[in-house]
């Protein structure tokens, strides 16, 4: 998980405009979700 | 509230200056109409209490705050001094560390579509199952967003999504594939696709914004990207 997406951000020294935060953060939130709900999926 | 409480000062200073200046000239004849009527001094006592929960609201220094609270105690029990000079000397001093306060803090402004995201209960209810640390970072997430703060909100969104990465690994308990790895480390970085993902995304959807091949990977749902790795 380190390498997948901490080192990235950590090291990269990379800046972030609006849209490519809002971009990030609602893919994030939409990931979160997506693993949150996944389960009643496949209950139901 | 501190302009209602700087126009008080005013016709206090107005008012005892007329009485000085009839002294001054021996005309004590002359009829001075009083400023400290019982009505001024309610209306003053109001604005006293608007200034103490203003004083209240950005968390300023306890000193003003207690000439305040003295001053407006005075003036509701009208055994106060009525001399036009004691109170504006009161009121000024009051007025002076409000003034103060205000110079020694600094206060944002947050745009209209940035200001949801602060503190925003939405955005935590996504990753209640994912604890306390999860549901703080992506407060963070949110709260630096409406501040302005881009890089630091994605840095906090990197440590969301790690929380849920671990959760993913441990219910798949699955390896995970270098073309996932390249697809999330592209999530992180909002950076280039490699070229062969970028032409399967494109593949996918021509509908993508043309960015010149960079940072619109950003703009792509989290299903997709999951379907397509």
């Amino acid at each position: 998980m380190k390498d997948i997406c901490r080192n990235d951000i950590s090291h990269a020294r990379r800046r972030y405009n609006k849209p490519e935060t809002l971009g990030v953060l609602n893919r994030v939130q939409e990931f979160m979700k997506l693993l949150a709900t996944e389960p009643q999926k496949r209950k139901a | 509230m501190l302009s209602g409480a700087l126009n008080a000062l005013q016709e206090l200073r107005t008012g005892d200056s007329l009485r000085r200046s009839a002294g001054v000239i021996g005309r004590a004849d002359i009829t001075i109409r009083e400023v400290c009527t019982a009505e001024f001094l309610v209306n003053l006592a109001l604005v006293v209490d608007g200034l103490m929960i203003m004083s209240r609201n950005f968390d300023s220094d306890p000193s003003p705050e207690d000439q305040m609270q003295k001053l407006k105690s005075d003036l509701e029990s009208k055994s106060c001094d009525r001399r036009e000079a004691v109170i504006a000397a009161r009121l000024a001093a009051i007025v002076d560390g409000v003034q103060n306060n205000l110079n020694s803090r600094k206060f944002m402004f947050i745009p209209e579509d940035q200001a949801k995201y602060y503190d925003n209960p939405d955005l935590m209810a996504g990753v209640l199952r994912f604890g306390e640390t999860a549901i703080l970072e992506m407060r963070e997430a949110g709260n630096c967003f409406a501040l302005s703060r881009g890089t630091a909100c994605v840095f906090r969104c990197m440590r969301v999504a790690e929380y849920g990465l671990r959760h993913l690994a441990r219910r798949v308990g699955a390896k995970i594939s270098s073309r996932v790895r390249d697809a999330l480390s592209s999530l992180a970085t909002g950076g280039q696709l490699s070229p062969r993902l970028t032409t399967r995304f494109q593949k996918h959807d021509s509908g993508l914004p043309d960015l010149g091949g960079t940072n619109y990977f950003v703009f792509i749902p989290m299903q997709q990207i999951i379907a397509l790795t």
